[in-house]
């Protein structure tokens, strides 16, 4: 027999967390109307003694099996953990059932620290179990669509409408859609420009070294001031030549509106974008460009067929960053009048309303973490396909 | 047969060729001829201007004075990237392109030359064979996943692709370990016994040298100190920094490792066959002096027995063989 | 002489910060330029110098914080007994750092409330992470053969930890640190939503109130401070 494996503190602690975020803290609250505070619930109070049962034995089922972590235990802590998360929004629909009373239109349930703290080490411990068992991408991609399925599923059914974070969204569908909308092209046009400005810019240092060094402290200058600020000092000329140049103003630039962002997101995209457009295309082993030429490929033959292709999954990498800052500060271009999801977010905080606020910060969490993963399968796929990008042979 | 062989290889001609970085002059008016189906072996110590007079051969870097001329026809009125595809080019690092497989890096100069895609797999797999390399194997392999030695196999195989008239081969087994270059150095001169390419070879080792070239080309400074065959230099090294390279007093050895037993042996009579079988210690009629030497003193023995290739006695070979006056057999 | 060399540039930024808080009412003329209608072109509510100190208190703390927390996370998970902890917090560091800080900011309100505490606690949350990565990568990068003979030669692990890792991992670090307080700085600003008294305001005010002499003063400001900060860094660095 094999000796047993050690135990795993990662998980025990997580467990730990688990229990005593459930236990402790409030999971869910109920609202008599948008603006009145809710009463913070407890997992006693929501399901009494058999709930908390039931609950601390899953846990010890959890604890039990990170005591003797053999392969199959797991993977069979990782189903555990799967059903989990995959039952979380279920549970809620059913909690939604028993506290609000369907008469009251608007009455609505928040979610309490309790839960989101419970979310998120259930995530933790879904993380750490996929490390454990090193998974493909298969099976990780298999379990998210899962999980996603699973949520949409219950949103779908009208279960979860009584949520309050779904009475705000119902309140505003057509606004939200199309504030989405809004933030994805914004962010799409920032990500297209920037990048055909990157490799202008690349391209140029490539051939005259001298622009290197200037051009990067400039766009390095740029990054470090707040995007706030950004925007505020673009404001002024910006609505000077609007006002001078009508034909301007008729496009829609204004100091205030889209035109600002679109110019302050692009100037903080050009660093990242610029530098590992240049970084992927230097870097690109001296010996196999100097092989590629002394096989008598012409130099367009040599940085289409060689140094482009080898440079891609580094300039991936710089869109993938490029991408999931834009979204962030389109956010703050909310602020300026640029639309998009920060609205509902400074909106939710001018009134107050924290469901508001999380219906304009949990989409561009989730579309930042999206793009973010979406990107790195693409450069991970592209490296694979390439042959992991090394430049010479290994053992 | 032979006329077929000049038309694959060419003559190449160095001609007062010098090459100034800025102030510095890297390759000082060096002259140099190699004739066709040679394999000519530049080297001396980094720096010496060996790579620099290489790669001013395909133009990788221009020369800044004097002619180079491949059949009489000067480098500079070809186009740079057509002459580059009729020359092949091995390098230290193999620069294998990282994002093709085995197969499509051998094929590259075959498809830069628009040959048509049947006869470019044709190619590959005939060169892939003519390289030991099994091609269900390895065709579809990525560069990583090669080991050191077959990389730099298939990177010969990439400069033979397109069967060019000269081969430059820039330290190709450099960075190889001692076994697998040997085993590589071996292979190189199997398939130039069969090719006959006109062959520029760079490296730094001196062993390297001897055992490869038909012409070894001394170089320091920038300049050509002496040239000749192996047995030539170790005759009569031109100065001290030669007889260094040469390694100073261990050149007896490397001459007796140049040296074929058959060449100092004496043949038995049938008579004298059966009078010393019961002598076990023997050696190859192909093997080295030096390796007959090693023998010697390690079993104590001060004569031994020559097998040829099957195995039959063919005749003896005694310490006062081997330490015959230099020059007296050759 | 060298050291005087070396902090030119961040006490060039930090004289130009200084005379524009302290003399910016001097520059009222200026500012009437870009805002001719309003009556009020010098925002008045809050002496400048009281936000910049209170700009750079909120980034300080949190980002002492950040510091002391970040590194000690790495330094534990990087141990023998914390490597189990390792993959998921070298994980959850790089996951993090795709949230967007506004909106990192923007979930610590229905937690914490509004004001300064909210603001002070996203800020470290969200600089924890540049710093826990950087330290993870700096003291993982370097060579094993240094590590090796550093327990070779008979060293502690603290002296290897002190001696070696921290030495030869300090650019990275601190370049994880520039990082975070840069994105600290730019954070703060946006606190001024939730109630944090920061440079902000001003353009807050500003942007409510149609003035954009009030946004001028404030992004001048905010963008003089930063840029004072990210070149003291920029030294710092290349040390």
């Amino acid at each position: 027999m094999s000796p047993a494996a050690a135990p795993n503190p990662v998980l025990l602690v997580l467990t730990a967390l688990a229990a005593s975020v459930m236990l402790g803290l409030p999971l869910i609250s109920v609202q008599p109307n948008r603006i009145m505070p809710g009463e913070g619930l407890t997992l006693w109070a929501l399901g009494g003694p058999l709930a908390v049962a039931a609950v601390l034995t899953l846990l010890a089922a959890l604890a039990w099996l990170a005591w003797r972590p053999t392969r199959r235990a797991l993977a069979t802590a990782l189903a555990l953990v799967g059903l989990c998360l995959a039952l979380l929004p279920w549970g809620l629909v059913a909690v939604a059932a028993e506290q609000i009373d369907p008469d009251m239109a608007s009455a609505r349930i928040g979610l309490g620290a309790g839960l989101w703290a419970l979310l998120f080490v259930l995530l933790l411990a879904l993380l750490e179990l996929l490390n454990r068992l090193a998974l493909g991408p298969l099976p990780r991609w298999g379990l998210t669509l899962v999980l996603a399925l699973s949520l949409f599923a219950a949103l779908a059914g009208g279960g979860l409408d009584s949520l309050a974070l779904m009475r705000e969204y119902h309140g505003r569908s057509a606004t939200f859609h199309a504030a989405l909308r809004y933030h994805l092209v914004l962010v799409a046009a920032v990500v297209g420009i920037s990048l055909l400005l990157a490799a202008a810019l690349a391209l140029a240092m490539r051939r005259w070294s001298r622009l290197q060094r200037g051009t990067f402290s400039v766009l390095s200058v740029l990054q470090t001031i707040p995007s706030l600020a950004l925007f505020g000092l673009l404001l002024a000329p910006l609505a000077y030549l609007a006002a001078r140049f009508t034909w301007l103003g008729d496009l829609g630039v204004r100091g205030i509106g889209w035109a600002p962002a679109l110019i302050a997101l692009v100037a903080y995209s050009l660093l990242p974008m610029t530098r590992n457009a240049y970084v992927a295309l230097d870097e690109v082993a001296a010996d196999v460009t100097d092989a590629a030429r002394g096989m008598g490929m012409s130099p367009g033959q040599v940085f289409w067929q060689v140094r482009l292709p080898l440079a891609l999954p580094v300039m991936l990498e710089g869109i993938r960053i490029t991408a999931v800052q834009a979204i962030g500060l389109a956010a703050v271009a909310a602020l300026i009048g640029a639309g998009g999801l920060g609205t509902f977010i400074f909106q939710g905080l001018g009134q107050a309303a924290m469901d508001l606020v999380l219906l304009g910060a949990l989409p561009i969490i989730l579309i930042a973490l999206l793009v973010d993963g979406a990107f790195s399968a693409l450069a991970e796929q592209l490296r694979r396909s390439q042959g992991r990008g090394d430049t010479a042979h290994g053992g | 047969m032979a006329d077929e062989r000049q038309a694959a290889a060419a003559k190449i001609e160095l001609d007062a060729v010098t090459k100034r970085f800025g102030d510095v002059t890297a390759v000082d008016a060096i002259r140099l001829a190699i004739p066709r189906g040679e394999l000519c072996v530049l080297v001396g110590t980094s720096g010496c201007g060996k790579s620099t007079t290489l790669r001013m051969i395909n133009r990788l870097i221009e020369h800044t004075a004097g002619q180079i001329r491949i059949d009489g026809q000067q480098i500079r009125d070809f186009d740079e990237q057509r002459l580059r595809r009729r020359i092949g080019y091995a390098i230290q690092s193999t620069g294998l392109f990282p994002h093709w497989t085995v197969a499509r890096n051998i094929g590259l100069v075959p498809r830069l030359l628009r040959w048509p895609a049947s006869r470019i797999a044709a190619r590959v797999s005939e060169l892939l064979a003519l390289l030991g390399l099994d091609e269900s194997e390895f065709a579809g392999k990525y560069p990583h996943q090669l080991s050191g030695g077959q990389a730099q196999r298939i990177g010969v195989a990439r400069a033979l692709a397109a069967d060019p008239e000269v081969l430059l081969m820039d330290e190709p087994f450099g960075a190889l370990d001692p076994i697998t270059r040997e085993s590589l150095q071996d292979e190189l001169l199997r398939l130039q016994s069969r090719l006959h390419k006109t062959i520029v070879f760079v490296t730094h080792d001196m062993d390297e040298a001897l055992k490869l070239a038909d012409r070894i080309v001394v170089m320091d400074a920038g300049r050509i100190v002496q040239q000749g065959s192996a047995e030539a230099l170790l005759q009569a090294p031109a100065d001290a920094f030669v007889e260094s390279l040469l390694g100073g007093r261990d050149r007896g050895l490397k001459h007796a490792a140049l040296t074929r037993v058959a060449e100092r042996m004496r043949p038995l009579s049938d008579a004298q066959r059966g009078d010393q079988a019961l002598e076990t210690l023997s050696v190859a009629a192909d093997d080295s002096l030096r390796q007959a030497l090693s023998l010697m003193l390690w079993h104590g023995v001060d004569s031994l027995l020559v097998n040829d290739v099957e195995g039959q006695m063919v005749g003896s070979l005694s310490l006062r063989d081997v330490v015959v006056a230099r020059g007296a057999n050759s | 002489m060298s050291l005087a060399r070396r902090l030119s540039a961040p006490l060039a930024w930090a004289l130009l910060l200084a005379a524009l808080m302290l003399l910016m009412p001097l520059f009222e003329e200026v500012f009437r330029l870009v805002a001719p209608d309003t009556r009020a072109v010098i925002y008045q509510r809050d002496s400048f110098a009281s936000l910049v100190a209170n700009h750079l208190l909120l980034v300080g703390v949190a980002s002492l914080c950040a510091i002391v927390v970040g590194m000690g996370a790495a330094i534990l998970v990087t141990r023998q007994w914390g490597r189990d902890f390792l993959p998921l917090v070298s994980q959850l560091a790089s996951i993090g750092q795709t949230f967007p800080p506004v909106a990192v900011l923007a979930l610590a309100v229905p937690v914490l409330g509004f004001g300064s505490q909210p603001t002070i606690v996203a800020l470290i949350l969200y600089g924890l992470l540049p710093i826990v990565r950087n330290t993870l990568v700096g003291i993982q990068g370097i060579a094993p053969g240094v590590m090796e003979s550093a327990r070779g030669m008979g060293m502690s692990g603290r002296q290897i930890l002190w001696q070696v890792e921290l030495p030869l991992a300090r650019p990275v670090i601190l370049a994880g640190i520039r990082t975070s307080v840069t994105i600290n700085i730019a954070t703060a600003a946006i606190g001024s939503t939730i109630g944090a008294r920061t440079l902000g305001d001003p353009i807050i005010a500003g942007i409510v109130n149609g003035n954009t002499a009030f946004i001028l003063q404030g992004a001048l400001l905010i963008a003089l401070l930063a840029l004072c900060v990210d070149s003291l860094f920029e030294r710092l660095q290349l040390r």
